[in-house]
């Protein structure tokens, strides 16, 4: 299925987990927020919330900044 | 949070402490300050800091003419009632003092204003004693009214008021509120007022912030200088006006230096306050506020007030009566005070012009009042 | 003497707070912040970059400092808002430095966005610190919003040009009862130690030392400074003399008294 993933289309098979999708980013799960459809979403919650089509997600995270 | 609270804050401060600590150095390097702290203000008000005297005038005047230029802004009082229910030991409309009460009719009024108008003068302050019963704000609404028509601002000099009462009177034509706290020691206060409304000291002090919260265009406080200890009662009266100028920064704050005259009743005052003091209390002031303007009335002569236009002084009296009807059919009634600089407005116009400062006549027009403005006295010549 | 700095009733040890984007190597942020001694330290949030391997930023922060993410990025309230709540989920506290900028020009702040942005923002509880163009009814507003504290900029960011801004800043210091923070601009210790002398009551700095040739002995200079103008405001310096100017006495005529 599609989703969007910071501003661009994606590709990832159906039932992806926030926590699948980390993973198959390698991207490690402390590092990141994850806001989907405009909302944040508690960490407690990825593995379980399953991604739907169009979702549109944002994955962010701290870096150096003024 | 009201100036009230800062007040109580303040009432511990040891001034004998205080102003012993300061030294001639520390006169030096506030006068070369770009902007002074309370601290600072307190220090020129110190007996140490009347040594640097002259120097506090070069720095007050040079301050004042940056901020205001050659111009002394030229207002009179217009007294309107002197019935009293308040008992002030200092004042000669005290209602034990058994002298005539009158009340100017509305027609009379138009009298006194057509009387002042003719002088040329466009600021106005009018005055009453306190009673709700003689001159109650719809009296003074109705004053108003008729005042308007001859003047192009309207200061009042009466009782405490209700920040709803003072809208009203702004709605009528009113622009500034003047109200002295007369002494700011809560104790020499509370004994200088032993009757009337008067004692209730806080509803007093807050009074400029509800004006200020109306609307108020103008403020002017001040204490009155011989109630109270002069160092202490001016430090307190300049932190009232920094608090009112920080709250309300688009109000023209400013502040008198009205000292006791001699009154019907003749009370003495206990800490009188020389020429000398005066000076040092003004300069200070100035030094520490350069943007405030500051009030000398006829309480003072002419020969003080003539040196006083160089060291800071920005607005003054002229053709003044205490009386009721006094620029009419009374001017020899007794008035609340007695008048020093008995100088016509003509002569202190053309004493201030000599002096090579412009006396200013009117400088406000508020357009929303009034229906028609005659545009060829508003535009800017 | 006691002389501390308190922002929204948190006691802050040090007045300089330091930025840490722009480094060369996350490494060298550990001993800058030990030698800069600062206490306050600003993060910002971005987007993940799928390109690049990703690394815990936060691993080089010490435990004991206080994060302040910032909102860069946003070019609205709204945006700003976002980025705050996002921001507060990732555990960093609910400290956060306002700022928006809609111009790419200058990189100057909206003053207008950020006083939405506050009071949206501190009704949820957060310790709002605005960055601002040096205004005083612009820092009123932001006051009466809610900020614990006003950041107002010296000169644009990254510019290293030192204080212009001097007259509003000084303005600022006197009429709004909140802890001033000059922020963006300070290029060298010395305009570092000039907003301190000023009676800013901290400063914040992260191009100046972040670009040094040697950054940890640049954040020991600034954390020196600071502490150095701090002391010379409280001490209360004897300005220069005024020239003295021949004047006819003011006073002579006291004399007769």
């Amino acid at each position: 299925m599609q989703v969007k993933i910071n501003g661009a289309v994606a590709e990832i098979p159906d039932n992806h987990s926030i926590d699948d999708l980390l993973l198959a980013r390698k991207l490690p799960r402390d590092i990141v927020i994850i806001e989907l459809n405009g909302e944040i979403i508690k960490r407690e919650n990825w593995e379980s919330l399953k991604l739907n089509p169009s979702d549109s997600l944002e994955i962010i995270r701290i870096i150096g900044g003024g | 949070m009201t100036f009230y609270d800062e007040i109580i804050g303040l009432q511990n401060t040891d001034y004998s402490d205080a102003f012993e600590l300061v030294t001639a150095s520390q006169i030096a390097n506030i006068l070369a300050k770009a902007e002074l702290q309370p601290q600072d203000f307190l220090a020129l008000l110190s007996p140490q800091a009347a040594f640097s005297l002259e120097e506090m005038a070069q720095a007050g005047h040079r301050l004042t003419l940056q901020h205001f230029g050659r111009t002394i802004m030229l207002y009179t009082p217009l007294y309107l009632s002197n019935y009293c229910v308040n008992h002030c030991v200092y004042c000669g409309f005290n209602a034990t003092n058994d002298i005539p009460r009158r009340k100017l009719t509305l027609a009379e009024v138009e009298l006194e204003a057509k009387a002042i108008a003719a002088t040329g003068l466009q600021h106005l302050l009018i005055l009453t004693g306190e009673s709700r019963q003689q001159s109650p704000v719809s009296y003074i609404k109705d004053c108003v009214a008729v005042l308007r028509k001859y003047f192009s601002s309207i200061s009042i000099e009466i009782y405490p008021l209700s920040t709803e009462e003072y809208a009203e009177l702004i709605a009528t034509g009113v622009d500034g509120l003047t109200i002295y706290q007369e002494v700011y020691d809560a104790k020499i206060y509370s004994h200088l007022h032993p009757k009337g409304p008067k004692r209730d000291y806080r509803f007093r002090l807050e009074a400029p912030e509800r004006a200020g919260q109306a609307g108020m265009r103008v403020i002017n406080i001040g204490a009155l200088l011989g109630l109270g200890e002069w160092r202490s009662e001016v430090f307190l009266a300049g932190m009232h006006l920094a608090y009112l100028q920080k709250q309300f920064p688009e109000i023209e704050i400013s502040i008198s230096f009205p000292r006791m005259r001699p009154q019907f009743g003749n009370y003495q005052p206990e800490f009188p306050v020389s020429d000398r003091d005066l000076v040092q209390s003004i300069l200070a002031l100035r030094l520490f506020l350069p943007r405030v303007g500051i009030t000398i009335s006829t309480r003072e002569s002419s020969e003080l007030r003539d040196n006083l236009i160089r060291l800071g002084v920005t607005k003054m009296s002229a053709g003044s009566s205490t009386a009721i009807g006094g620029h009419t059919d009374a001017p020899d009634s007794i008035g609340q005070f007695e008048i020093s600089d008995k100088r016509s407005v003509e002569e202190m116009r053309q004493t201030i012009a000599t002096l090579g400062y412009k006396p200013v006549l009117k400088d406000w027009h508020d357009l929303n009042l009034g229906g028609e403005v005659d545009n060829a006295k508003v535009s800017i010549s | 003497m006691e002389d501390k700095l308190y922002i929204a009733g948190r006691q802050v040890d040090s007045r300089l707070f330091i930025g840490t984007g722009k480094f060369a190597d996350y490494n060298l942020i550990p001993a800058v912040i030990k030698a800069s001694k600062a206490q306050v330290v600003t993060v910002a949030l971005r987007r993940v970059d799928f390109g690049t391997p990703e690394e815990n930023m936060l691993k080089y922060l010490p435990p004991d400092i206080i994060l302040m993410p910032n909102t860069s990025g946003a070019r609205n309230a709204a945006e700003a808002i976002r980025i705050a709540r996002i921001a507060r989920e990732t555990g960093c506290g609910d400290w956060v430095k306002i700022e928006v900028i809609s111009d790419q020009k200058y990189l100057l702040p909206d003053n207008f966005e950020t006083v939405k942005a506050i009071e949206v923002l501190a009704k949820e509880g957060f310790v709002v610190l605005p960055y601002m163009s040096p205004d005083l009814m612009a820092a009123k507003r932001m006051a009466e919003a809610g900020a614990a504290a006003i950041m107002p900029l010296g000169s644009p960011i990254g510019t290293n040009r030192g204080i212009k801004t001097r007259e509003l800043i000084q303005i600022l210091i006197s009429e709004i009862n909140l802890p001033i923070i000059v922020d963006a601009g300070i290029g060298r210790p010395s305009e570092a130690a000039e907003a301190m002398e000023m009676g800013a009551a901290a400063v914040l700095v992260n191009t100046a030392i972040a670009t040094a040739e040697n950054p940890v002995l640049m954040a020991e200079a600034f954390g020196q400074a600071v502490e150095a103008g701090r002391k010379a405001y409280l001490s209360g310096p004897g300005s220069t003399q005024r020239v003295a100017e021949a004047s006819s006495p003011l006073t002579g005529f006291l004399r007769k008294e």
